[in-house]
Order: structure tokens, then C-alpha cells, then sequence
């Protein structure tokens, strides 16, 4: 600090600087209507906003693509009761329970929008559209153990001793991966005592317990761990990047978790909002978002799978997939949060 | 001359309570609201479960013992900047700073690998034959609490730095003259020199442990939770605000505690250095 | 450099104590950031270690401004709300730190926990809590609001670290000075803030350098198209491991030696008493 030494002179240039660039505006608006649209951050918001900009431009509408992490965005709506920051949400079936018990969303209209009876009328949701589906499974690192053949194998074959992780309650993965261990190891979705039960008898299990599924992938890239709960993305993802990484679809079926946009209770944009739905279920955009680094599985019907999405699920597989209750999930998720926490803290 | 420095400091009180003490009237009011009324039903939640409070006495520990790791690792590197020329002063300071430079993540990034199994700790002690096996410090307190007091070292070093950057070399000369060996001078006249830039760097180093939570996140894994995570649970995925808030209260109000003790601390001892 | 001529073993012990001890600590404090930057010269696809080979196709990935395009808005954005949050804690905590030294001891030690508190809530229930207050009274999501709140929660850093020096000044000096006829202001820009100088510089950094790495505050108070960059961060590693989130810092740590080497040629001599 002894000599480093600025002049008054030099500070006051400086600063005056500063504050000439912020009186800037931070983006040109588009004339028309503009639907302010939130999206995961990272691969989900650059995909959104090449793809479907200029779909929506060409209609004469304009898109901001605000990026925010799903609790991140009910939050920020949840704090603004009736001036929602967002007119579109996108979030998955656990968070939607959420939002529409707190009365953010509102149910659609789907007259409007051209590309409604593209998709299955299982990807039809009153409160908006189904833009994607998440398969999730179990990772392994093929170098380090076996191919698991499910759930039970991770707890019953000692080579997997010690090389699994796990997350806490909080993550969507997580926690339909144990429901899915309450069926197998319990007498139903909700007996998550069998779950702690089973943690408990397994002590080893609760060693590298992380609280998120990136951390995760961190870790296995170090090779601290050699198997972790997981969507097919995350594999497909550490695959492109030269890792040596697998995805299994558990004996008992694969988890899945559509991701579907919804519409704000307030919306200010709906024309826009409506407009932007429309693109992201249209075979334009989701022709685009289904190759790499997006890779999402398209559920407009018109659009053709890639062998690279066919290679982990293909459309007939969708009817067998595990599709959890997340209304009595949101129910008991509190407690089972603090039973677990107590039970990995010791 | 005593009063004349109230109004220097009016805009940031006026800044305080208009931007920070109502969002705090709106947490102190979430933790007490009810669907019936006024309750300190929340509270008793948080310390109806014995877990929570050992949450919170971990995260007070974990304050702590950073606090004590990142004075015993920062006074050292202060009095080496003493004893240096210009230059070496110049790298010191550029050094210090380089640990706040880098991002959070990927200082948290590095800290994964130096305590994982294939990192130079697990290598260092196999090669000194003290373990058998790779052995991982993740998900250890002791592992967080090496990567905790380097990340925070900077907040502690900053304000002894700038307090020692403003004294000449001149100033122990009074003690070398009068025959004190260096340990005495370091003792006598470094150490209370020092003294508020370690109370500050203290007040830095406490704060931002217990109100920042990615490291300890990573680092600690689920084995190790601390307050802020608990809170930002509450938060994003249960959606129980009045909880988050109670939460929120009672750590503002301990830690508050804890500084309000160094700060008076640092106040007395100003009174006996000017009496 | 100082003669120590009594019993030379003390001294000596001193010397293995400041210059060994010391270096040690200075490596413990810069070896895990020289671990990061090494990743950040990997030719390989992900942030790893040991890295695989040598480049600098990040750095080239990352000033690329085609394929980092959301990477610099987001930067800008970010570097702007950081030299406005600095801008604001000087404008706001130095004239607290200069007023606090003149004032009595007992009232500063009421109002200094008031002023420090925003330091100890969690950054993430005060972005969450002004926004609810903000929405209450009609203000929208704003660059101005994320400002305002950056300054709120980290202008006590600029207190604390400018109070540590005006604690050890000699309030004699500035008496001196308006005794001799100079104006509160002369006095002021003369005398009080070059001496706190080192202070309000460390102040400086540490709003500037927290308020880069924030999340929960500008996730919540700002407009929905601004983006920041530790938030970029953040997905950049979740999703994909981008070893251009390694560069960032290694870019950071390149500029600040780069102002430091032109601070020291050029305005050190001109300044040195």
C-alpha cells in the first residue's frame, strides 16, 4: 500500500468514468412487445436465445432471456407478489407443485399457440407446455466398478463400497432416486424410513454426500468418486468432454422430470409470452436445441430423435418411465431434508 | 471538536436504515408472522431440533477457529512486509491480493484437488510413510478449515498492511536503542501496533465465514452444514420464508454478539493506549 | 539490517521465525491459486489436474468476442456494478470512518455495530428482503437498486478497513491544521484523506473484489437482462467444467499486476515525500 499511490486526479478520471458508462442503457429494447422469459443459466439460456430470438423477431415480437437457476426464479417472483419479474417460468414438476400452490402460475390458453397438438397430450400441461423431458439414471466411471444394474446393486455389491455419492434431499435427482429406493427397499414411494434405514445399515454410503449434483461431477472428474444419481445430459455432457463416463437406466425403471415453461400470474408481455411458448415447442427451435451442447429431447412429435438422444432413450421408452407424485414429495420434503441432514451429520 | 463528526457520518446511517434496516423490519417480521398473529412459533422450530443448534455452534466454532488459523498464518507474513525493502513489500502485497482476485469457484476448484485422494497432501504423506493408502481430506472440517483460513487470510493481512505501510521503519527504533531484542519489541511494539488491523481483520474474517456458505458447501459436503446453508435451504427449495427468516435472525444476532465483544475490545484497549 | 547485539541466538530465531515462517505462509497462501492457474493453461477440454498439455486456447476462448459474447456482457455488467459499489462506499463510508474519529468513544460504539451488521447477514436473505421491501414501495429491478444494495452490504468493508488507519491517526494533525486558518475542506483534502489513503485503498479493493464474486444481491435486485458474471461462472462450471472460468482469474490477476507495475513507475517517484 506504501507506494501505491494514486492522485486524487487520477481517482476522480477514474470514477467519473465509471459512472458515465453505467448511465448507458444495458440493451436496446425491441419496439414491439418483448416476453422477459427466465432460463436455467449457461447451455439453456445460449440455446434459447439463438434458437428462438429470431422466431420471435420474425413475429414481430422481441425476447429477453433472463437466466436463473428454477428456485432462484420462484424466489424472485415469490418476493414480488403481483408484479412478477418474468412473464415465462421453466421449472420441473417439483418446483411447478410450488408455484402453483403459491399461486404464481397461471393456466394457459392453448388456443394460442400453433404447435399445441404437435406435441402428446402427455406433454400438454393446463399450466403450460412441456418443452422437454430429463431421463435421469445412475453414472458410473467404467475405469473404477462394475455396471450397476440399479439401485440395490450400490448397496449390496461391495465393489461400490465407498466410490458412491450422494446428495441430500434438496436436488431434484436426489430425491426421485430415493423415492424410487423407498419402492425397492420399503413398501412405497413415501417409506422413506426404509431409504434412512438402509443409509443407516450402509454407513459407507453416507462418506461423500455433496449437495448438488455439479459438485458431483467435479468430483468424478478427479476421480473422488465412481458413481453418482444423474440425467442423462450430465452424462452426455461428460462423455463430449473426453471423460470416461456411463449412464444406466436403473432395473426398475428410469426417473424422468419433464421441464415445462409456464406462464406468471401478472405477466405483463402475454402476447410475447404466448409467442415465445409457441417457438420453443416448435419444430424450428427444438430441430436446433436437440443437437450438441443442448442435446434436449424434443417433444414436438415432427421432430426426429438423434442417434445421440436415441442412444439413452427413444420415444416408446417414454410411456415406461417413472413419473413421481412431487405433490406428496413437497409434503414430506421438509422432514425428510432434516431426518437425512441428521442422519449423514451423525 | 468532539461533536463536530456527526454529520460525516449521517449518510451512512441514513443509507443503513433506509436500505438495510427495513429489509431487516421485513425479516425480523416474517420470523414472527402466523397465520393467526404475531408467534414465536418459528424460533421454536429452530431450536426445538437439537441439530440446528449444533449448527449453529458449529458454524461460531468454525468462525472461530478460522479466525485463529488465519492470525497465526497472517501476523507472520505482516512482519515479514515490515522487515522488507520496497520491492519485496510491493510482491507481498501483490500476493496477498492474488487469492481475492481469483474467483470463488475456482479457488474452491483447487482446494478439491489439493485435498483429494491424488492430491499433494494424500502424495506427501504416503511418500512419508505415515499412510498406507491415498487418504482424502474432502469432507473434513480439518479440510475446510485449511482451505477456509487460506481463502480468508487477505481480509486479516489487508489491515495490517495498511497500518504498517503508514508507520515509518523509524518507529522501534526508540525500544532498539534502549537495548530490546527483537522478540521484545515484536511484543511491545509491533503487537499493539497491530492491534485494530487485527480486531478488523477479525471482524472481516468471522463475518465472511459465517454468512458465506459455497466452500463449506463443497468443501464440507453434506457432513459439514453450517448456517447459511441451512438458510438458503429454507430459502429456495422448502419455500418456508418465516423459518429462513428466524434462522437468519438468530445468526445476525449471536454473531452480532461475538463482534460487538471485539469491537469493545478494541475500544478499551485504545483507552489504556492513550491514557 | 538492524544490529542486534546482545545474545545472538534470540535474534536469529526471530530471523527463521519472520523470513522462514513468514515465506511459508506466503507459499500456503498462493499455492492453491498457482494450482488454478496452472488448469487454466490446460490444452485439454476440462478444468483438471494435473492439466494436459499446454496453451492458451482459453485465453484465446475467452476474448474471443463472438464465442464468449454473453461472457463480456456479463463482465461489463459486473465490473460496472463493482466500480459503482466502490464509488458509493466512498461516497458513504469514508466521511463515516472521518466522522467516527472525532466523535466520542462511548456514541461510536453504538453506532459502529449498526453501520457493520450488513456484514454478517447472509448476502442471499438481504438480496431477498430488499426485494420485497423495493416491490412494497413501487421500485422495480435496476441496476440503481443492485447498486444501492452492493454499497449497503459491502460499503462496511470500506469502514472497516479505512476505520483501522484512522484509529491510528493523531487527531492533533487536523487540529493543527484548521488552527493554522486552513478550511474544512483544504483540511480534509490535504491532511486527513492522504493519511488514510492506504486504508480507503484496501477499502476499495475489498468492495471492489467482493461485490465481482456476488450472486444473491444482483440475482434479486437486478433487471432480468443483466447478467453477471459469477452467476456465468457459476453455469460455466456446473454444465461444462469450462476451463474459461479459470482464465477469468488468471485475466484478473494479469490486470492487477499490470496497474500495479504502471502505479509503481509511474506515480510512486512522482509522489515520494
Amino acid at each position: 500500500m506504501h507506494d501505491f499511490k494514486l492522485s486524487r486526479r487520477h481517482f476522480g478520471m477514474l470514477a467519473a468514468g465509471v459512472a458515465a458508462s453505467a448511465a448507458l442503457p444495458f440493451s436496446v429494447r425491441a419496439a414491439g412487445g418483448t416476453a422477459i422469459a427466465a432460463t436455467f443459466p449457461g447451455n439453456w439460456e445460449d440455446g434459447y436465445r439463438k434458437a428462438l430470438t429470431p422466431i420471435l423477431e420474425a413475429e414481430g415480437f422481441g425476447l429477453t432471456v433472463a437466466p436463473a437457476m428454477a428456485q432462484d426464479q420462484l424466489a424472485k417472483v415469490m418476493a414480488s407478489p403481483g408484479n412478477p419479474p418474468y412473464d415465462t417460468l421453466l421449472m420441473s414438476p417439483g418446483q411447478m407443485a410450488t408455484a402453483i400452490e403459491n399461486d404464481l402460475i397461471q393456466k394457459i390458453d392453448p388456443s394460442r399457440l400453433k404447435n399445441w397438438n404437435m406435441l402428446d397430450p402427455a406433454f400438454q400441461g393446463e399450466y403450460g407446455p412441456t418443452v422437454t423431458i430429463e431421463v435421469n439414471g445412475i453414472a458410473y466411471n467404467p475405469d473404477m466398478v462394475p455396471r450397476p444394474k440399479g439401485y440395490r446393486d450400490l448397496f449390496e455389491n461391495p465393489a461400490y463400497q465407498g466410490k458412491v455419492s450422494w446428495t441430500g434431499f434438496a436436488s431434484n435427482t436426489a430425491v426421485m432416486a430415493y423415492t424410487e429406493m423407498a419402492k425397492i427397499f420399503g413398501s412405497g414411494p413415501n417409506d422413506m424410513d426404509a431409504v434412512f434405514k438402509l443409509f443407516k445399515d450402509h454407513p459407507e454410503q453416507l462418506q461423500g454426500v455433496v449437495d448438488s449434483t455439479n459438485h458431483q461431477m467435479t468430483l468424478f472428474q478427479q476421480g473422488e468418486i465412481a458413481v453418482f444419481m444423474c440425467s442423462t445430459g450430465n452424462v452426455a455432457r461428460l462423455k463430449s468432454l473426453g471423460m470416461n463416463a456411463e449412464f444406466v437406466q436403473p432395473e426398475t425403471g428410469s426417473p424422468a422430470a419433464p421441464v415445462n415453461i409456464h406462464l406468471t400470474k401478472g405477466a405483463k408481455n402475454l402476447d410475447a409470452a404466448y409467442a415465445y411458448m409457441d417457438a420453443a415447442i416448435s419444430k424450428a427451435a427444438q430441430d436446433i436445441l436437440k443437437m450438441p451442447p443442448t442435446e434436449m429431447f424434443p417433444t414436438n412429435k415432427e421432430v426426429a430423435l438423434t442417434p445421440g438422444i436415441e442412444a439413452y432413450v427413444t420415444r416408446d421408452q417414454l410411456s415406461k418411465m417413472v413419473y413421481p407424485d412431487w405433490a406428496a414429495i413437497n409434503k414430506n420434503r421438509a422432514a425428510w431434508i432434516r431426518t437425512f441432514d441428521a442422519l449423514v451429520a451423525g | 471538536m468532539k461533536a463536530s463528526g456527526f454529520p460525516y457520518v449521517v449518510p451512512m446511517l441514513l443509507l443503513s436504515v433506509a436500505f438495510f434496516a427495513t429489509p431487516l423490519a421485513v425479516l425480523v417480521g416474517f420470523s414472527f408472522s402466523g397465520p393467526g398473529g404475531a408467534t414465536v412459533e418459528h424460533y421454536g422450530r429452530f431450536f426445538g431440533d437439537a441439530f440446528n443448534f449444533r449448527v449453529l455452534v458449529s458454524t461460531a466454532r468454525l468462525g472461530l477457529e478460522t479466525v485463529v488459523g488465519t492470525t497465526l498464518l497472517g501476523v507472520p507474513i505482516a512482519l515479514l512486509y515490515w522487515h522488507s525493502g520496497r520491492t519485496a513489500r510491493q510482491v507481498i502485497i501483490f500476493l496477498t491480493l492474488i487469492p481475492m482476485l481469483t474467483s470463488n469457484v475456482v479457488r474452491t476448484f483447487a482446494w478439491i484437488v489439493i485435498l483429494g485422494r491424488q492430491g499433494p497432501i494424500s502424495e506427501t504423506l504416503m511418500a512419508l510413510g505415515l499412510t498406507g493408502s491415498p487418504i482424502s481430506l474432502m469432507f473434513t472440517e480439518f479440510g475446510l478449515l485449511m482451505a477456509m483460513c487460506q481463502i480468508d487470510l487477505p481480509l486479516i493481512i489487508l489491515p495490517l498492511i495498511a497500518i504498517l505501510s503508514r508507520t515509518p521503519v523509524q518507529f522501534t527504533e526508540a525500544a532498539q536503542v534502549s537495548g530490546a531484542g527483537p522478540w521484545r519489541i515484536l511484543v511491545t511494539v509491533l503487537l499493539p501496533l497491530m492491534l485494530p488491523g487485527l480486531l478488523a481483520g477479525w471482524i472481516l474474517v468471522f463475518a465472511s465465514t459465517s454468512s458465506s456458505f459455497v466452500t463449506q458447501a463443497v468443501i464440507g459436503g453434506a457432513r459439514n452444514v453450517y448456517v447459511p446453508q441451512l438458510i438458503y435451504r429454507e430459502v429456495g427449495t422448502l419455500f418456508d420464508w418465516p423459518l429462513a427468516s428466524a434462522i437468519a435472525v438468530v445468526l445476525l444476532i449471536s454473531t452480532g454478539c461475538l463482534l460487538v465483544a471485539m469491537t469493545m475490545i478494541s475500544r478499551h484497549r485504545r483507552l489504556v493506549g492513550h491514557a | 539490517m538492524r544490529d542486534m547485539k546482545e545474545n545472538p541466538v534470540p535474534a536469529l530465531l526471530y530471523k527463521v521465525f519472520v523470513f522462514g515462517f513468514g515465506s511459508l505462509c506466503v507459499v500456503y497462501l498462493v499455492a492453491p491459486i498457482v494450482i488454478a492457474l496452472t488448469m487454466s493453461f490446460t490444452s485439454g477440454q476440462t478444468l483438471k489436474y494435473p492439466p494436459e498439455g499446454f496453451s492458451f486456447r482459453w485465453y484465446e476462448a475467452l476474448l474471443d468476442p463472438v464465442r464468449s459474447a454473453t461472457e463480456h456482457a456479463a463482465a461489463w455488467n459486473s465490473l460496472k456494478i463493482a466500480g459503482l459499489a466502490v464509488l458509493g462506499a466512498l461516497l458513504f463510508a469514508v466521511p463515516a470512518t472521518i466522522g467516527m474519529t472525532r466523535m466520542r468513544r462511548s456514541t461510536v460504539g453504538t453506532i459502529e455495530p449498526l453501520l457493520l451488521a450488513p456484514l454478517v447477514l447472509p448476502s442471499l436473505v438481504y438480496g431477498l428482503a430488499a426485494l420485497i421491501v423495493a416491490n412494497f414501495v413501487g421500485l422495480q429491478p435496476s441496476l440503481w437498486l443492485t447498486v444501492t444494495g452492493h454499497v449497503v452490504v459491502f460499503g462496511p468493508l470500506m469502514y472497516r478497513a479505512a476505520s483501522v488507519v484512522a484509529q491510528g491517526l493523531n487527531p492533533s494533525l487536523a487540529e493543527a491544521s484548521t488552527v493554522m486558518g486552513a478550511s474544512w475542506f483544504t483540511t480534509l483534502r490535504r491532511v486527513t484523506i492522504p493519511l488514510l489513503m492506504p486504508g480507503i485503498l484496501a477499502g476499495a479493493f475489498l468492495v471492489f473484489i467482493q461485490s465481482l464474486d456476488n450472486v444473491s444481491v444482483s440475482l434479486f435486485l437486478a433487471d432480468a437482462q443483466t447478467t453477471v458474471l459469477p452467476l456465468r461462472m457459476f453455469a460455466l462450471i456446473e454444465e461444462s467444467l469450462d476451463v474459461r472460468v479459470a482464465a477469468i482469474s488468471g485475466i484478473l490477476i494479469g490486470l492487477t499486476l499490470l496497474v500495479m507495475l504502471v502505479a509503481r513507475r509511474v506515480l510512486a517517484p512522482q509522489r515520494q515525500a
